[in-house]
């Protein structure tokens, strides 16, 4: 872990602590730590960019405001904070009567005739290595899983879409869809462990 | 159906991609299931760290700013002001919330039986006050027990009745009412923390929407809120609950949340009718 400048790096959840008693400059270093996942997962979801800035200062205003209910045992920041920024944005979505990016805009075909959901990405607005490296590891897990597992994994997490809904969406039987699911999540975990032992 | 027949809803359940109707009957498994709570509490961690995977996008520099500008004009929950009563939150954002109506009633108008209840209680308390107040709990307690045996249809409510006779006549209670300036709803809570409960008379309160409640949640400085349990208003926005206090829970802030039926294990939506306490 790389060392803050003032000495030992804060970790998140003393960080949300911070904020819950608040302290804005808490509430900044999330934001510096997290604002940039958190734009781009809101980009991924909802199709206009002022939207996305939208569903990122109201999920902050959020965390601002709830942050004493974050509970560590139930998952990390991180994920509290992405759950957060998708379920807004998911929201903002359907209430527009529209459908998620990855729904409204054509897939994306590769030279080697995979779609693929989300399209292919190098660089991360994340500051600091180690986040770019957990975006880099999340990347190379996704797409090494089979491509009907992940088109189905993508397609719930960034269309909001259920599994019925996904099986309609693919003209698949909904079984084959349950079966991907659990599937691809299983990999997904098996190759993320590091990570999320590391609490990342 | 069997706990592995379960266990298969906790991948899409992390996904969000169980259709409502799955959703809500997992949810209610998974209170009670330490398996598949576990099971859902990795795999929410895995779909929350495919947010990494969406195309970097760098978010504009004024975003900070704004952020940062919006925090200042909001209090976090737990720092809460001990000033009563403090401002009520109103309920923003999720699709389902409710929007209160405009207007407030003064508390008297709320519920002018409960305060004609009272009085009526009060008289009774006052011509018991000859006997230890211990008696008077345990005569209470014992004519409550018999109503409940040939009243069975009636039990509840009688059993809610009677912790409210307790809790208004205690010594021991604390009122706070929460009508902000701004537009209803309001709430007057009444906390007798010696018999650990806690009562809610919430007003001009729109009663929650299909699939959804209200839950209220106790808070102690410094942790996660405390589900106190769920209740709705009747239509004319009023409702009357009452409930216990887990051991231990040194309460010092109470509130209200919108959430799907049943409740939830931590708030998902912004608190409001947020009421401080003082300790003991």
């Amino acid at each position: 872990m790389p060392t803050h400048p003032a000495g030992v790096q804060t970790s998140d959840s003393a960080l949300v602590a911070q904020a819950a008693a608040g302290d804005e400059r808490a509430l900044g270093e999330l934001y510096d730590r997290y604002g940039g996942m958190a734009f781009s997962l809101a980009c991924a979801i909802v199709v206009e960019h002022a939207d996305a800035e939208e569903v990122v200062a109201d999920a902050f205003a959020q965390v601002w405001r709830s942050a004493s209910g974050f509970e560590p045992s139930r998952g990390s920041v991180a994920a509290w904070l992405a759950t957060i920024v998708r379920t807004r944005a998911l929201d903002l979505v359907r209430s527009r009567k529209r459908r998620a990016r990855v729904l409204e805009e054509a897939a994306v075909v590769t030279d080697e005739g995979e779609t693929l959901v989300l399209a292919p990405t190098l660089e991360s607005p994340d500051r600091g290595a180690e986040l770019a490296e957990t975006s880099t590891i999340v990347r190379k897990s996704l797409a090494e899983l089979p491509p009907p597992q992940r088109r189905v994994i993508e397609l719930a997490y960034f269309g909001g879409l259920s599994q019925s809904e996904i099986a309609a969406q693919l003209s698949e039987p909904l079984g084959t869809v349950k079966t991907r699911m659990r599937a691809g999540m299983d990999k997904l975990r098996q190759a993320l462990r590091p990570l999320l032992e590391a609490g990342t | 159906m069997t706990v592995h027949a379960w266990l298969e809803h906790a991948a899409p359940y992390a996904l969000g991609a169980l259709d409502e109707k799955e959703r809500t009957s997992f949810e209610e498994h998974l209170a009670s299931c330490d398996i598949c709570a576990a099971e859902v509490r990795e795999l929410t961690d895995v779909a929350g760290l495919l947010a990494r995977a969406a195309p970097s996008v760098a978010p504009p520099a004024s975003l900070r700013d704004r952020i940062l500008a919006d925090a200042r004009g909001v209090r976090p929950i737990s720092s809460a002001p001990v000033a009563v009563p403090p401002q009520p939150v109103p309920v923003a954002a999720p699709p389902k919330a409710v929007t209160p109506a405009p207007g407030r009633r003064p508390w008297s108008s709320v519920v002018p039986w409960l305060a004609a209840a009272a009085a009526v209680l009060f008289a009774v308390y006052l011509g018991q006050q000859a006997r230890t107040e211990r008696a008077a709990r345990a005569t209470a307690e014992q004519a409550l027990a018999s109503a409940r045996v040939t009243l069975d249809s009636t039990g509840s409510a009688l059993a809610r009745r009677d912790s409210l006779i307790q809790l208004l006549v205690s010594p021991d209670v604390q009122a706070v009412t929460v009508s902000g300036s701004g537009p209803a709803p309001s709430a007057k809570y009444f906390l007798d923390r010696r018999a650990q409960r806690i009562i809610i008379a919430a007003s001009s309160l729109p009663p929650a929407a299909q699939g959804r409640t209200y839950q209220l949640w106790g808070i102690e400085t410094g942790k996660p809120p405390v589900s106190l349990g769920t209740f709705n208003t009747d239509s004319s926005g009023r409702a009357l609950a009452s409930v216990a206090v887990p051991a231990g829970l040194r309460i010092a802030v109470t509130a209200v949340t919108d959430e799907p039926s049943g409740g939830s294990p931590q708030p998902t939506t912004t608190p409001f009718l947020a009421a401080t306490w003082k300790s003991e």
